[in-house]
């Protein structure tokens, strides 16, 4: 068989953002070799600048919906607006690791690399137009997340969390592959224009190889988001990684998985939404039900965490359920706004815990208003925010899904969008409790002795001040943000 | 002209913003002047917007869309015309005053208390502002909102005192029942006009479209008002003003003269299209007016705290301009608001300086020979004296007579009103001059022995500034200033203003002369006099009565009501509920944290079920379409 190169479409700008990561991290592996260990920082530095690279390279992307490598990849504004969550997820967690890492004796050069590596996989994921790519960058991810999830290999903890997180990891990809091979089997196609052709016929419905494919393609999205039944990894792994990682992990692997089941769901199959709403409804109010609920006995707070991330990982599918790109904008507002709080939430806790894991204990948060006045301010911002109580981002994140639900229910002129939608709604109000306990404990006198009075560090303090303010600021004005996420969902194939 | 009318609004703020955050480490000096200056600025920049407004120029500005969804949008724009640049320009110019004078009052609190009680003042100017300037509903009622909200702060400014928070609390909870009659007015506006901007509401073809006096636009105007009443003292809604005197005296001033109480005037005169469509709602408003006026003349005749007779005058001189806005004479009740806010602010920082004086001490039986002491004090306090009561040729003359004026001239029963204004005019003058004699005491009383000192320059240069004001005034030509924004006023002028004013004038003198005979003269008649009418003084004394009246019909049955839902609705019945309701979850929580064991092997588990069941879901119920 003869291969015509140029037909591909060999088209590099189109992937210039997750080329200048992957560059970068090879880069840091290179110069790793050559820097003494004391200076270190450097790898930092030259992480934040390659990502800022990536930054700078994705805009070019915005309003453009240009194909490439045989439709396996796309440059557009969807895949921008994925690109500009991520880098910055990821600027702002190599800003705060050099203290971090030091702290542990986790300064490594490998850490960088592998934040590098997965942040160039979550691109790739936001951009990707076939099976192919997609399981490519879910593996890149994976694998990176894996080893930073057992990074502290003195910590049994942490060995443990990384060898589960492999294990079902493997698991739920299983799952994902037979779900590729079994729509491949259905429609003979691999690129999502491909498939989306044959989705739109009207047997497609009938076909069930391809219904039980996308089905188990969802079962391993599901499981990269942490959306219940497939969420049982998450507080396991969420508390025993290095609670940097976790920072990281439970902003931009969320926002990643959830690209591809927008642009899969949404785009590809809009036609067949009949036939996976049920499930994914199923999901979506599973989740709600198990992290709001369990969340509410959590005493450590990244185990809470973790369950609250479920919890969000039901909220943000709400909006792929009407399989409208006016859903989709609300579920990536969505993921927007929980990036900026929960990576704020995160990362008080890790600055709380600077001495030790043994501090997400909440008995340890008591009090904190008194001892470190800004970190509990801070965190009181992004617990309501979570909460989704105005003026804060949080609220308008909801607010956005619940109305997307609302206009569905009303011009598909059908009753199925109230019951999630209700779910969704007693569930926020039940969230009250465990995220608002946060503060009210940190507004209690300490029992005992504490008096733990370390600095927060300038770019712990630059990180949590954006964090905050923009979780304020994006509250007061969310049009801008909104804007933009309906024209990123604005997918073409 | 945009940006100045931006820089007017965002100067206090900014104020307000570095008192606030920053105040506790700033060297006391520059709180002070920080406080001050911002506004002193911000007044700085209305007079640019007054030079460019009086050039005829109007401007409503779009600075950015706050909201915009489904056709529902809320833009954050600038209303400025003639009557938001006077109303602007008294708030920040009076507000200066009060605020430099708050430098030498203030000069006793901490350095705490000291950057906190200018934060809050600049906080309740840019409150103000906002409100006056907006150009739609909605930020209306944030900054009407926020005005409620700082004032409350300020009255209770001294929290360590149970009166005043107890006052704090009062306040705010009459101010928001008028905001709860704002949002009522917008809902129905929104609902009728399908706009909440002003340059679209206002519009009289707009407005023309609903039936005139119809029962939509009169519910607009009424849910208005009780806005309006709610925030300027007015029948029933006034009994927070007098029990606001707990704040310091330059809150009082502020309350009083520049901000907040002028608000419910502000509102009708801005929405006079919609009023000029509802005659009973502006004539509701004119009669509030009037009665307040006279009752609460007729209350400051018997009080005896300094700054209570004050506020008592206050809620009857705001009467005025509600009588005459109510009736359509905006611009003389636009004229009085300016007036007004000249002497009511420098008799307000006048007391101050006497209480200072007297340690305190607010009674004014226990005052006396201020002359000597505090001859700046006494005499620009006499000239605020002479011009609430109307003296010829004080400002207050000139504005008061045009509103009696008006209101004797107008058609129908507003001539009655006119009347009762005329009344209240002799019991200003006969209150406010019991209060000059007895509190700042001619020497012919007796010999008094206390040594009583002047105020510092810093309290009493504004105060003669204001002076100035309280006496010229009256020269400065609002009328024509608002008459691209009212129109002609129909009923002024129509009238001899001779025969008019000499009946305000006759009537001004017989006041002051009553109060020269009981007070100055002799003092043994006043005794008399107070037996002789027995109850009808104990009446007035305990102001109707009305504080009384409320505490029985809703205070009372609230806090019944309030005993039964805490002694037996909460504990059992919602208690119940709720700690089922938790108690549920938790077992629930529990079960389901059950499930996660630790294992790998059942984590798995759980993932298969759960693929399980969508796989048998997709392939067993779905069938070929």
């Amino acid at each position: 068989m003869i291969v015509n190169v140029n037909a591909i479409g060999i088209d590099y700008t189109t992937i210039l953002p997750e080329l200048v990561v992957t560059g970068t991290a090879i880069l840091v592996l290179i110069l790793d070799l050559f820097i003494p260990a004391d200076r270190r920082r450097i790898l930092a530095l030259v992480a934040i600048l390659g990502l800022l690279g990536a930054l700078v390279a994705s805009i070019p992307l915005w309003g453009h919906n240009k194909f490439a490598f045989g439709d396996t990849v796309v440059g557009d504004s969807f895949a921008a607006f994925f690109n500009v969550i991520l880098a910055l997820t990821s600027i702002l967690t190599v800003l705060i690791s050099p203290r971090f890492l030091r702290a542990r004796q986790l300064d490594y050069g490998e850490y960088y690399v592998l934040i590098l590596a997965a942040t160039a996989g979550m691109m790739l994921l936001a951009a990707a137009t076939s099976l192919m790519t997609i399981f490519l960058g879910i593996e890149l991810l994976s694998l990176a997340l894996y080893v930073l999830s057992g990074f502290a290999r003195t910590q049994l903890r942490s060995q443990e969390s990384a060898l589960k997180y492999l294990l079902l990891g493997g698991f739920a990809t299983g799952f994902l592959l037979y779900g590729m091979a079994l729509i491949y089997g259905a429609t003979g196609a691999t690129t999502l224009r491909g498939l989306a052709l044959v989705a739109g016929s009207p047997t497609a419905g009938g076909n069930a190889l391809l219904l039980l494919g996308i089905g188990f393609l969802s079962v391993g999205l599901a499981f990269k988001a942490s959306a219940a039944p497939f969420h049982m990894w998450t507080p396991d792994v969420y508390e025993g990684a290095p609670t940097i990682v976790t920072t990281f992990m439970s902003v931009a692997t969320k926002a990643a998985a959830f690209a591809a089941v927008g642009r899969v769901f949404v785009a590809v199959f809009p036609a067949l939404q009949y036939r996976w709403y049920v499930p994914l409804a199923l999901i979506a109010v599973f989740s709600l039900f198990i992290g709001n609920l369990v969340a509410i006995v959590q005493d450590n707070l990244k185990r809470m965490l973790a369950y609250s991330g479920i919890a969000h990982a039901g909220f943000i599918l709400l909006g792929v359920l009407p399989g409208t790109p006016d859903g989709l904008a609300s579920t990536l507002f969505y993921i927007a706004a929980y990036a900026v709080m929960n990576f704020g939430a995160f990362a008080v806790v890790t600055s709380v815990g600077a001495r030790g894991e043994e501090t997400a204990n909440i008995n340890y948060w008591r009090g904190l208003f008194y001892r470190r006045p800004f970190l509990a301010t801070t965190m009181t911002i992004f617990m309501l925010s979570l909460a989704g109580i105005p003026p804060t981002v949080g609220f308008f994140a909801k607010l956005f899904v619940f109305r997307s639900l609302v206009v569905a229910a009303q011009t598909a002129n059908s009753g199925q969008f109230w019951a999630p939608l209700i779910v969704a709604i007693v569930m926020t109000v039940v969230s009250f409790y465990y995220y608002l306990r946060v503060v009210v404990v940190m507004l209690m006198t300490p029992e005992g002795e504490v008096t733990e009075r370390e600095p927060v560090g300038a770019s712990m303090g630059t990180v949590l001040a954006i964090s905050a303010a923009a979780t304020v600021i994006l509250g007061l004005f969310p049009g801008v943000i909104f804007d933009w996420a309906s024209t990123a969902a604005g997918v073409h194939l | 002209m945009s940006v100045l009318a931006l820089l007017v609004l965002l100067l206090p703020l900014a104020g307000f913003l570095i008192n606030a955050l920053f105040g506790r480490a700033l060297a006391r000096q520059l709180v002070g002047w920080v406080g001050a200056g911002s506004v002193g600025l911000a007044f700085g920049s209305a007079l640019a917007v007054l030079v460019q407004v009086a050039g005829g120029q109007q401007l409503d500005h779009t600075y950015f869309t706050w909201w915009n969804s489904a056709g529902f949008e809320i833009p954050f724009n600038l209303y400025i015309d003639p009557l938001s640049t006077l109303m602007a320009l008294v708030i920040t110019g009076v507000g200066f005053m009060i605020h430099v004078y708050s430098i030498g009052y203030m000069a006793g609190e901490d350095r705490g208390g000291f950057s906190r009680f200018f934060a809050y003042m600049n906080l309740f100017v840019f409150s103000m502002l906002l409100l006056v300037l907006s150009g739609n509903f909605v930020w209306l009622i944030v900054g009407w909102a926020g005005v409620g909200l700082s004032s409350y702060l300020l009255i209770g400014f001294w929290y360590e005192r149970t009166s005043a928070v107890l006052a704090a609390r009062k306040a705010f909870v009459m101010n928001v029942i008028g905001d709860v009659g704002m949002m009522f007015a917008a809902f129905v506006i929104f609902l009728n006009l399908k706009a909440l901007d002003y340059g679209t509401v206002l519009q009289p073809d707009r407005i023309h479209q609903l039936p005139k006096g119809g029962t939509v636009i009169t519910a607009i105007c009424l849910l208005l008002l009780v806005g309006a009443v709610a925030k300027s003292a007015q029948l029933p809604l006034h009994t927070w003003l007098p029990d606001a005197m707990e704040g310091p005296t330059p809150v009082s001033a502020l309350i009083h003269a520049a901000t907040m109480v002028t608000a419910g005037v502000y509102l009708v005169a801005r929405m006079h299209a919609l009023y000029d469509w509802a005659p009973a709602a502006a004539a509701t408003v004119a009669i509030i007016g009037a009665v307040t006026a006279l009752f609460a003349a007729t209350i400051g005749t018997a009080q005896v705290d300094i700054k209570r007779i004050l506020a008592y005058s206050t809620m009857s001189q705001i009467g005025y301009m509600f009588l005459a806005v109510g009736i359509g004479a905006y611009t003389a009740g636009m004229f009085h608001f300016m007036t007004h806010a000249f002497f009511k602010a420098l008799l307000f920082m006048a007391a101050g300086n006497v209480i200072h004086a007297f340690h305190e001490d607010q009674d004014i039986r226990h005052m006396g020979n201020v002359r000597s002491g505090l001859p700046i004090t006494f005499w620009t306090f006499l000239i605020g004296t002479l011009s609430i009561s109307g003296f010829p040729l004080m400002a207050g003359f000139v504005s008061k007579d045009e509103i009696i004026r008006a209101a004797l001239t107008s058609t129908g029963g507003f001539v009655l009103l006119g009347v009762l204004a005329l009344v209240t005019a002799g019991l200003t003058a006969f209150y406010m001059f019991r209060l000059f004699l007895t509190a700042f005491g001619w020497e012919w009383l007796g010999h008094d022995e206390r040594h009583l000192h002047e105020a510092p320059s810093v309290q009493t240069v504004p105060i003669m500034i204001l002076a100035a004001g309280a006496v010229f005034g009256g020269a400065i030509p609002v009328g024509s200033f608002l008459k691209p924004v009212f129109g002609e006023s129909p009923a002024i002028g129509s009238a001899p203003f001779f025969g008019v004013a000499g009946l305000s004038i006759l009537v001004a003198v017989i006041g002051f002369a009553v109060a020269y005979q009981l007070y100055a003269r002799r003092p043994e008649m006043a005794a008399v006099v107070r037996r002789r009418l027995g109850p009808v003084h104990a009446m007035v004394e305990h102001k109707y009565y009305v504080d009384e009246l409320y505490d029985l019909v809703f205070v009372r049955p609230g806090f019944a009501i309030g005993r039964l839902l805490r002694d037996f609705i909460e504990p059992r019945v919602i208690d119940g509920l709720v700690d089922g309701t938790a108690e549920l979850f938790r077992v629930e929580a529990a079960e389901f944290r059950s499930l996660q064991t630790g294992r790998v092997r059942n984590y798995a588990l759980v993932t298969l079920v759960g693929a399980g069941f969508i796989a048998g879901y997709l392939f067993f119920f779905v069938r070929p379409a």
